[in-house]
């Protein structure tokens, strides 16, 4: 069950990459997810959008343990989130690189540490994947010289190294200049078109026409809309998905 | 109207005025009434005071002699500085105490291979550093205890810690409390933000119980009192009772300062790694303690200075360290002469001077090496 490259006809067949059942978390006594329901075939690229403390973070932080639920079920690829075997990459809005090692090490440190790898296999992985984002020239370097672009690839970068089967994005071009939102977003249609699942928060509504599977509108902890990008953006169902598109669209 | 420039604008060299050393003085020293009248008065202090210290520690210090008559301005018939003589023929008790003098060479061995395992740990560049760690916190321990208090099977005599003295005292006390007290602080600042209540209850308690006793109350709790809460058959070393209460005394302050350092690294650092799937253990080890321990380098060696100086209240509880064995040296009535006193804590100054001011500059080239990462 750990073949990463999926095939369309095959994935009926396997289990969904990511799966909700019911599942409700809290902060504190905040109730941040409520109830949500959610399906994640391989290879399906999801948009997730909504408005800032709806959600989404917290969503896709349950799939891979960072933020524990305390109601329903989560299965990453029919396994529990954040234990061993679930591979899940994330990227962050922050970028969050280590900025105590080069781009380099950045990248090897997972797979030396969590994945047991020899150094020299690992930095030949890490290469390639710095290579796939098109930063290989920049592997010497500290987070600290890159631009803020180069460091979100770098992160890409080292979240591919873990060989995942599942890739989260956490608003990841927010933090970025405007002249550095597309070499991102860029990164991101070419790792779609390489097979990734995928999970994004984002507000690039050109993104999520142009790439995503599904449309998942969230808010106040849950999810008031999932459905195909030309009919979500042609004609939302929910009236406060309207008024965000709205808002967003301009 | 708009402007569109035409010709770009080449680089060229600074003006005179801002090169040279009379720009630089003009810059640095004068470049205002306050920074003029500042600099002028720092220098008729110098003036005035470096003369005086350089006639007194070099050009009037008597350097040979037999006893103290050789340092008594009555009978050298001129002015006496520093009597270095004094601290020449002292050196060896300052240096090893009542060490048995046949058995010195053992203390020497055991300053070469601290200094070997110092050197190792200290130089970034250093090769096989894993086995310097493994030598300089496993093996020398374990050589410096039989080298220093004997090992019969070995047939090295037994010393007891009560004839140990000098500097040997003084640098066994210091370097068993920096050694000890950095992991130990590191265990107990990690504990004291553990998510478990127990152990962030008995880590806090514990480094506010030692923060608040003064070391001097711990050293005579050590060497005084506890013997007597021991049972008769039970005893415990003089020297390692208070080599325990340092050690613990500045691993609660080396865990505050550590603390600092873990609240400097961002929480999204943490997330991330866990996102790549590292174990808490290394998340920690490769990821919070680096970025950590390097913000508090500064706070870190100001600890471990203050613990160097502090070992000299370990005098007061009866033990010969480097201020004790100078005292008793220089009430040797052979050797009284007027400089004598003020030669021995001019040499006592020196020598905790260069010891400080030593790992200060290691502490900065080390910041400078570690700021690697911030550079742009």
């Amino acid at each position: 069950m750990t073949a990463s490259a999926p095939a369309p006809d095959s994935a009926r067949s396997r289990p969904p990459a990511v799966e909700f059942r019911g599942v409700g978390a809290w902060f504190g006594t905040q109730h941040v997810l409520r109830d949500v329901d959610l399906t994640v075939a391989p290879g399906e690229r999801i948009v997730i959008c909504g408005p800032s403390g709806s959600g989404k973070s917290t969503l896709i932080r349950c799939i891979n343990g960072l933020v524990p639920h305390q109601a329903g079920t989560i299965r990453v690829g029919g396994r529990a989130p954040g234990g061993e075997g679930a591979r899940v990459g994330m990227v962050f809005q922050a970028f969050n690189l280590f900025p105590h090692l080069s781009v380099l090490e950045n990248c090897t440190l997972a797979p030396i540490h969590a994945g047991r790898m020899e150094r020299r296999a690992a930095e030949e992985l890490a290469r390639r994947h710095l290579d796939r984002v098109r930063i290989l020239g920049e592997a010497a370097k500290y987070p600290a010289q890159l631009s803020g672009g180069q460091q979100q690839r770098v992160a890409i970068a080292r979240a591919l190294c873990m060989s995942p089967e599942v890739m989260l994005f956490d608003e990841p071009t927010s933090a970025l200049d405007p002249e550095m939102v597309q070499e991102v977003l860029d990164t991101l249609v070419g790792l779609a078109e390489g097979g990734m699942t995928m999970l994004v928060v984002t507000h690039e509504m050109g993104f999520a026409r142009q790439v995503a599977d599904r449309v998942v509108f969230m808010d106040e902890g849950q999810i008031l809309e999932d459905a195909p990008p030309r009919d979500f953006f042609a004609a939302p169902g929910h009236p406060r998905a309207r008024s965000f598109l709205a808002r967003v669209l301009g | 109207m708009s402007v569109v420039r035409a010709e770009p604008v080449p680089p060229s060299p600074p003006p005179r005025a801002v090169t040279g050393p009379v720009a630089w003085a003009r810059r640095n020293l004068f470049s205002s009434l306050g920074n003029g009248l500042t600099t002028l008065a720092i220098l008729l202090l110098l003036a005035w005071l470096v003369p005086a210290a350089l006639r007194f520690l070099v050009l009037d210090a008597v350097w040979t002699g037999e006893s103290g008559a050789a340092c008594r301005p009555e009978i050298a018939g001129r002015p006496v500085g520093a009597c270095w003589a004094f601290v020449a023929e002292k050196i060896g008790y300052l240096a090893y105490g009542a060490y048995p003098v046949p058995e010195r060479w053992r203390a020497n061995l055991f300053f070469a291979l601290t200094a070997l395992a110092t050197g190792w740990m200290l130089w970034p560049g250093a090769p096989r550093r894993r086995l310097g760690a493994a030598y300089a916190f496993l093996i020398l321990p374990l050589c410096a205890y039989a080298l220093l208090s004997g090992a019969p099977w070995l047939g090295l005599a037994t010393v007891p810690t009560g004839r140990w003295g000098g500097l040997l005292v003084t640098v066994v006390v210091s370097l068993v409390g920096i050694v000890a007290s950095l992991p130990l602080g590191i265990l107990l600042a990690l504990g004291r933000r553990s998510e478990l209540p127990v152990l962030r209850l008995l880590c806090t308690g514990f480094i506010e119980f030692w923060r608040g006793v003064p070391l001097i109350t711990v050293l005579f709790m050590a060497n005084v009192m506890l013997p007597l809460f021991l049972p008769g058959d039970l005893t415990v070393d003089r020297l390692v009772r208070p080599l325990v209460g340092i050690a613990l005394f500045a691993s609660a302050y080396m865990a505050e300062v550590v603390r600092g350092g873990l609240q400097a690294v961002p929480r999204g650092q943490e997330e991330a790694a866990a996102a790549l799937g590292l174990t808490r253990p290394q998340v920690l080890a490769t990821v919070v303690l680096p970025q950590a321990l390097k913000v508090v380098v500064p706070g870190i060696v100001n600890t471990m200075i203050g613990l160097f100086k502090d070992t000299t209240l370990v005098s007061i509880v009866g033990i010969s360290d480097f201020i004790r064995a100078l005292e008793a040296a220089r009430a040797d009535p052979r050797w009284s002469a007027p400089s004598v006193p003020v030669t021995a804590y001019a040499f006592a100054a020196l020598v905790y001077f260069a010891a400080c001011f030593a790992m200060a500059r290691y502490a900065g080239f080390i910041e400078r090496r570690l700021a690697a990462g911030d550079r742009r």
